[in-house]
């Protein structure tokens, strides 16, 4: 029933080790290609303000390039992309943000229009830490 | 968001930190869900400000008998909660308490 487009929003962090200008546009460009070959576009890309190099509040561990072992970062650059993409799709381009190695978390949400922001409607996963799949409350 | 079951069913809302004891008479000051008053339809998780309110020191969500938020926004607060953990907005255990 709830075929065609959608708007989504994506909220992701990029490796501090990938957080110089033109690595940020590369990784911009790259998330703006996979969309597009899907038939998604991009509305908007916030990376001031609140977002951009932000401290963590925990730190994460994420292989490096070029690393044995996993590496903690204690800050990363933040990254919140609106877009939007034809429902079926969205498996798909979660798909190419987990293969992209320059992208250390992400979470998308559905917008809600009804009211102002984000219902409880989600596709919430990255790499297994917490999958807080919450749905169900969308009815309200 | 199940977790803070414990202390029996007192249940009431509106009192702040009131517990221990049996009821004796208190005047609870009538608390009001921020969120019906800001009129926000669902808690963001974007929006660590307001979040960081409703999670003690340790990191845990507060819960409703002491934040005073309505039952339907501390459902979507748990969640915007959490998902702000999965990004580091917020923590998940804060060790160093402020």
């Amino acid at each position: 029933m709830r075929e065609s487009q959608r708007d989504y929003e994506l909220l992701f962090i990029i490796s501090p080790l990938r957080s110089s200008e033109e690595d940020v546009n590369a990784t911009m460009s790259r998330i703006q290609q996979s969309l597009a070959g899907i038939n998604g576009e991009i509305t908007s890309v916030e990376q001031t303000a609140p977002w951009g190099r932000r401290k963590l509040a925990y730190p994460i561990r994420r292989y490096a390039e070029g690393e044995a072992s996993r590496r903690s970062f204690n800050e990363g650059y933040y990254v919140l992309v609106q877009f939007n993409l034809p429902t079926t799709q969205i498996n798909e381009f979660e798909r190419q943000l987990k293969l992209n190695d320059a992208v250390i978390r992400h979470l998308i949400t559905l917008v809600d229009h009804r009211g102002q922001l984000a219902p409880s409607t989600t596709s919430v996963l990255d790499t297994g830490s917490l999958d807080d799949d919450t749905d169900g409350g969308d009815d309200e | 968001m199940s977790d803070r079951r414990d202390r029996g069913d007192r249940g009431e809302r509106g009192e702040r930190g009131e517990r221990g004891n049996n009821r004796r008479k208190f005047v609870a000051r009538r608390k009001v869900c921020i969120y019906c008053v800001d009129k926000i339809r669902t808690p963001d998780y974007k929006d660590v400000k307001r979040l960081q309110r409703f999670v003690s020191e340790r990191g845990k969500i507060i819960p409703r008998r002491r934040s005073g938020t309505c039952a339907r926004h501390q459902r979507g607060l748990t969640v915007a909660v959490k998902r702000a953990r999965h990004l580091a907005l917020l923590p998940f255990v804060a060790a160093n308490s402020r």
